[in-house]
């Protein structure tokens, strides 16, 4: 049993409680707005008093969605439109969504379409990140906080957007050290314990998951993790979303050891913190290109970066798991298999689209991919 | 007199000659550029540069028979069957060293836009490893078709760094006049082809979609050159001359239809069967109607291209389209729409079901959805396709 068990369960209460959380949050005569993947600039929504939740699209099946986007569409979009249309964010003011990807401007258009007495904002975010880039994305942030100061009636102090990027910048510095723990040669943290801690860091109030965090990193400081090598492989996976965790518990099932991920809220997201004295420019700059998102960021750069993020881990071998309607990693999967290949780290493309059904399937390859390790 | 049958000689014609051009262009020391429809081709011609449009090119590899084997290649090569039919298509055609004309050209440069689509950039950067030669993207934000000042002075300035790319890449100058030149020819191709489909509103419809079809090759890759100029100058009059004898292209139409998305490059025979069979007319589609026949202005050339740039079908949120489409069926006598759901081309398709409701709901107009990919033919089932457009037709009487 791994050690840190008892506080990954507080992070998945908590996570489980998120309604109730958000609940007393607006209660309290706060507001809350969803957002999706990390393109949308949090610290600007929580300077404005508002409660920035992440969107998970946890569903099992879509039915409802489907009278709105085609059958051949990506399960992200369509999960969050489901539960969308099925009531489950009547607690939320709206939604803000970037323009992350084409299938999700696309779902956006949609969502206002439905739910236009929401406040529902899309941010046209620029694919460079040249001078040019990130002057115009400031003054998209410019309109963006007006139309927050609109939604609640006051003006967003420049000292609020200060600490706010200072709440935020402090996630991001804790949440690398847990990635840090992942380094050690029997790491504490397993990655499904990642995925939990993660996942509830983007649906309750940043400075809770921050206590939560220093709490679990000077508890776990106690515990010195075992020397010697488990034997268990080290294993990168390449997944979107925060909901994957049951892929890396199967994983870890199997006996692979999920050191490293490239969730579209992981590590990615958190690397880079908001730098710089103009407060909208510091953003500006940090979400402009900084992410590397597939489809957003050059695929050579992006290959670079997972490789170089394997090596530092110690990877053995990498699980590239592609959505089978998102077209942003599917260019580039091909070319990304090819440069882990080039590097020698064995790699594995996986393709699924809801585990539930298919998990016989995946499970089978994984063990197969886990198997061509050991020899 | 001119005939329908003349203009797709002149047509075929045109391409013709454009792809021994594009083929010739090394020997005669013309830098090839690839680029993505709908963006700044006008600045190519006159940097003298030829442009090469996959996406041209592809309905081309379908309705030469190749795309099949084109699409197989592509996913022997880890490439997924569910990315966009023209890339497949392209791609497949790269990778084989085969196609119409022998292939696409070998390009210099590559510019790519992500005005109209995010697939583009990737899809690029894959023939820029292949073929090792530079990439540039042309950064255009989403503006919903509702540029402002910020999104037309982010994309100028996007197109003069494009400018200076090429100037250094190729080693090539921009002169002002000959900007000036391609634009007035590019805003006059653009103005005599905004006034054909314009003619479609009248009854009966003068011009078969399928022509049309044929008929935006020279707007997509022609514009710019006086060659568009001449064969849209003479297709308008064609045209007018058909308005003015009250000529349609079936004897007695009885249905005006909308076709929503781009067409079914290996299913082009639908429209003549709809017009055939059913006496029923496309007159309207978000494909011709909803891209070109943008006008410019010579006297501010960049911030007129950026602003035409900007207002592709593609680029507009459903409710923008809905406004778009109510005024069309008014204008245009529509009596149905058939929505092509289509796999090949997500950014195109999403939206359809929200929009066919809100034109039923609002201007109790029925369509009718059939699904199909614009390029890849497996699974594509002609015979159903025409069963069911039978039966929405008879919902119309």
């Amino acid at each position: 049993m791994n050690l840190s068990n008892s506080w990954i369960k507080q992070f998945n209460d908590l996570y489980r409680d998120r309604i109730n959380v958000v609940t007393e949050w607006k209660q309290k005569g706060g507001r809350a707005l969803g957002y999706i993947y990390s393109h949308v600039p949090e610290e600007l929504i929580h300077a404005a008093g508002i409660l920035p939740v992440q969107l998970l699209e946890d569903v099992g099946s879509v039915i409802k969605a489907n009278r709105h986007l085609p059958q051949f569409y990506c399960y992200q979009g369509k999960g969050n439109l489901e539960l969308a249309l099925r009531g489950k964010y009547d607690f939320l003011d709206g939604v803000v969504m970037a323009h992350s990807c084409d299938p999700l401007r696309k779902v956006f258009g949609i969502w206002e379409h439905n739910f236009p007495d929401k406040f529902n904002y899309f941010l046209p975010l620029p694919l460079k990140g040249n001078k040019e880039a990130r002057e115009y994305y400031r003054e998209e942030l410019l309109l963006f906080k007006a139309a927050l100061e609109e939604l609640t009636g006051s003006e967003i102090k420049e000292e609020a957007i200060r600490k706010s990027i200072g709440i935020y910048n402090k996630n991001r510095e804790l949440v690398k050290k847990v990635y840090e723990l992942r380094k050690a040669l029997n790491p504490v943290v397993s990655g499904s314990d990642v995925v939990e801690i993660l996942r509830c860091g983007v649906v309750v109030p940043r400075e809770m998951h921050n206590n939560m965090l220093e709490n679990f990193l000077q508890g776990i400081s106690s515990q010195s993790p075992d020397k010697k090598q488990s034997g268990e492989k080290r294993i990168f996976v390449s997944t979107i979303s925060l909901n994957d965790k049951p892929l890396m518990v199967i994983i870890e099932d199997l006996g692979g050891q999920v050191v490293l991920d490239d969730l579209a809220m992981g590590a990615r997201y958190y690397w880079e913190p908001v730098e710089g004295e103009d407060t909208l420019g510091a953003l500006s700059s940090r979400y402009v290109a900084a992410v590397p998102f597939p489809g957003r960021y050059p695929g050579e750069g992006r290959a670079k970066i997972l490789v170089d993020f394997c090596k530092s881990y110690g990877v053995e071998g990498a699980i590239i798991k592609s959505e089978r309607y998102c077209d942003p990693y599917l260019y580039e999967q091909p070319y990304i298999m090819e440069m882990f290949k080039e590097q020698e780290l064995p790699v594995m493309a996986l393709d699924f689209e809801d585990l539930r059904a298919e998990e016989g399937r995946v499970r089978t390859r994984i063990q197969a991919f886990l198997e061509t390790l050991e020899k | 007199m001119t005939t329908a049958r003349d203009m797709s000689h002149w047509r075929a014609a045109l391409t013709a000659e454009y792809y021994e051009e594009l083929n010739n262009a090394r020997k005669n020391g013309i830098p090839v550029a690839y680029i993505t429809g709908f963006m700044p081709q006008e600045i190519l011609y006159a940097m003298g540069i030829i442009p090469a449009y996959p996406e041209s090119y592809a309905p081309l590899v379908c309705a030469q028979g190749y795309a099949q084997d084109f699409c197989q290649l592509m996913e022997e090569r880890g490439y997924s069957p569910e990315l966009c039919g023209y890339s497949k298509a392209t791609l497949g055609s790269m990778f084989a060293g085969d196609g119409p004309f022998g292939g696409l050209a070998k390009p210099d440069v590559l510019i790519s836009s992500s005005n109209m689509c995010g697939s583009h950039p990737q899809w690029w950067d894959i023939t820029s490893r292949y073929y090792g030669v530079p990439h540039f993207i042309l950064d255009a934000v989403h503006a919903n078709a509702q540029p402002e000042e910020r999104h037309i002075q982010y994309l100028v300035s996007q197109m003069k760094e494009m400018v200076h790319f090429l100037e250094e890449t190729l080693g090539l100058t921009l002169s002002e006049e000959k900007l000036r030149e391609a634009v007035i020819l590019s805003d006059e191709a653009n103005k005599y082809y905004a006034e054909i489909l314009e003619m479609l509103k009248t009854k009966p419809s003068p011009l078969s979609f399928r022509d049309i079809c044929g008929h935006v090759f020279p707007i997509v890759v022609l514009s710019g050159t006086p060659k568009a100029v001449e064969f849209y100058k003479v297709l308008r009059d064609f045209v007018a001359d058909r308005v003015k004898s009250g000529t349609g292209i079936v004897k007695k139409e009885r249905y005006r239809l909308a076709w929503d998305n781009i067409a079914i490059w290996h299913d082009l025979p639908l429209i003549s069967y709809l017009e055939e069979q059913h006496n029923a007319t496309i007159v309207y589609s978000t494909y011709a109607n909803g891209t070109w026949g943008q006008r410019l202005d010579p006297d501010h050339p960049f911030e007129s291209m950026a602003k035409k740039y900007f207002i592709g079908w593609v680029s507009r949120f459903v409710d923008n389209q809905i406004e778009v489409y109510r005024n069309a069926i008014k204008e245009y006598s529509v009596d149905g729409v058939i929505f092509f759901a289509n796999r090949g081309c997500r950014p195109f398709t999403t939206g359809q079901y929200d929009l066919a409701r809100a034109l039923k709901e609002q201007d109790g107009l029925p369509s009718l959805m059939i699904e199909g990919n614009m390029a890849d033919p497996r699974g594509y089932s002609k015979s159903e396709t025409r069963r069911m457009v039978d039966e929405f037709i008879e919902l119309l009487d």
